[in-house]
């Protein structure tokens, strides 16, 4: 009978987290591989008349509504004007469409310890990592913007 | 006919609706059809203005400034949709109409929990609608705000307007015009237009 090996090294891998890392109008971000739904083609979006802040537009895939979360606005970059990817966030309230940049996301591996928490950083936020080199910011798609929601809700 | 009957008959109407499909601001916009009165060419109508038709005076409000949208230049294609409930009318002013559409209105998707704000007042929800999808405002926020006579501070300097032939022989102040009536059949495109049991409710299909 052919059986898994469990020994050290299987525990090791279990503990690793998965990241993708991907592009928001220049910025490099990353998120839980977990909290991803996939990456699409940008379609355009619908503008909706909203005082939700940075959800003002919903985005058809098929016969998908999603609504878009304008993660550019938030972090204060502009998204470009060039193609555009949609990548799908499992935010906890629903699936939210974020525009991202063209460049492919990445997807990568890491030691949970390799994502250190900083001072001052947003509740949407779980912390920042190295990832070629470069200090990315790693945020955690399932709660991306819910802080907002619930303080008008308060 | 058993009253089981006309149970089934009557949820059969209650789940389909019909909407006139305009397009403000580049977004296609779904206005339920019990809301309208008419279509009419607004050749110098503007926001602000108003516009004389049957005898009763429709204030002028441009659509996409009820959602805060961008205003878009104007084009021939652009239409006063007047809208009316028992005691309120208004004329929208929207870039273009593309006609009627009947819906079943379990397509009606409302806004994902996601907009948690007034929107959720302004929007009943969209449905998919061609290759991208309708907007379906809440007709109470979509006319029921506005009053009969357009506040002074909503009042725009009007151009210099250019009388149609059907305008020059009647006098009129320099705030209403006299609409000119539209050929609906010449905008509708959605959906060929039949006669309904209820076309006395909506005279403006009565073409």
């Amino acid at each position: 009978m052919l059986k898994t090996p469990r020994g050290p090294t299987s525990k090791v891998a279990a503990t690793l987290v998965s990241l993708v890392a991907f592009v928001v109008g220049g910025r490099r971000l990353a998120a839980r591989a977990d909290e991803v739904g996939g990456v699409r083609p940008w379609s355009p979006a619908l503008s909706i008349p909203s005082t939700t802040p940075f959800v003002h537009a919903v985005v058809r895939h098929g016969d998908e509504v999603l609504p878009v979360y304008d993660l550019a606005a938030r972090l204060g970059v502009q998204s470009g004007t060039g193609d555009h990817l949609c990548l799908v966030a499992k935010r906890r309230d629903g699936l939210m469409a974020v525009c991202i940049d063209a460049d492919i996301p990445t997807l990568h591996t890491l030691d949970p310890s390799g994502i250190r928490t900083t001072a001052r950083q947003e509740s949407d936020m779980i912390g920042v990592c190295v990832i070629g080199g470069e200090e990315v910011p790693v945020y955690s798609l399932a709660l991306l913007g819910l802080q907002a929601k619930q303080a008008r809700h308060r | 006919m058993s009253l089981r009957g006309r149970t089934t008959g009557a949820t059969v109407l209650v789940a389909e609706a019909q909407f006139l499909v305009v397009i403000s601001g580049g977004v296609p916009v779904a206005i339920p059809s019990d809301l309208v009165r008419g279509i009419v060419q607004p050749e110098a109508a503007q926001p602000g203005q108003t516009i004389v038709w049957l005898g009763a005076t429709y204030p002028v409000t441009d659509l996409a400034d009820r959602f805060g949208w961008p205003h878009v230049a104007w084009t021939p294609d652009a239409r006063a949709v007047l809208c009316g409930t028992a005691d309120r009318i208004l004329a929208l002013y929207v870039d273009q109409v593309v006609g009627l559409t009947d819906l079943d209105r379990r397509r009606i998707k409302p806004l994902p929990p996601h907009f948690s704000g007034a929107e959720r007042t302004w929007i009943t929800g969209v449905f998919l609608f061609r290759e991208g999808v309708a907007l379906v405002p809440d007709s109470t926020w979509l006319i029921g705000q506005q009053r009969e006579e357009p506040a002074p501070s909503a009042v725009i300097e009007p151009p210099e307007p250019v009388p149609s032939p059907a305008l020059r022989a009647m006098p009129h102040d320099s705030e209403a015009v006299e609409a000119e009536e539209v050929n609906l059949a010449d905008q509708l495109d959605a959906e060929p237009i039949e006669e309904v049991s209820d076309a006395e409710d909506a005279p403006w299909a009565d073409i």
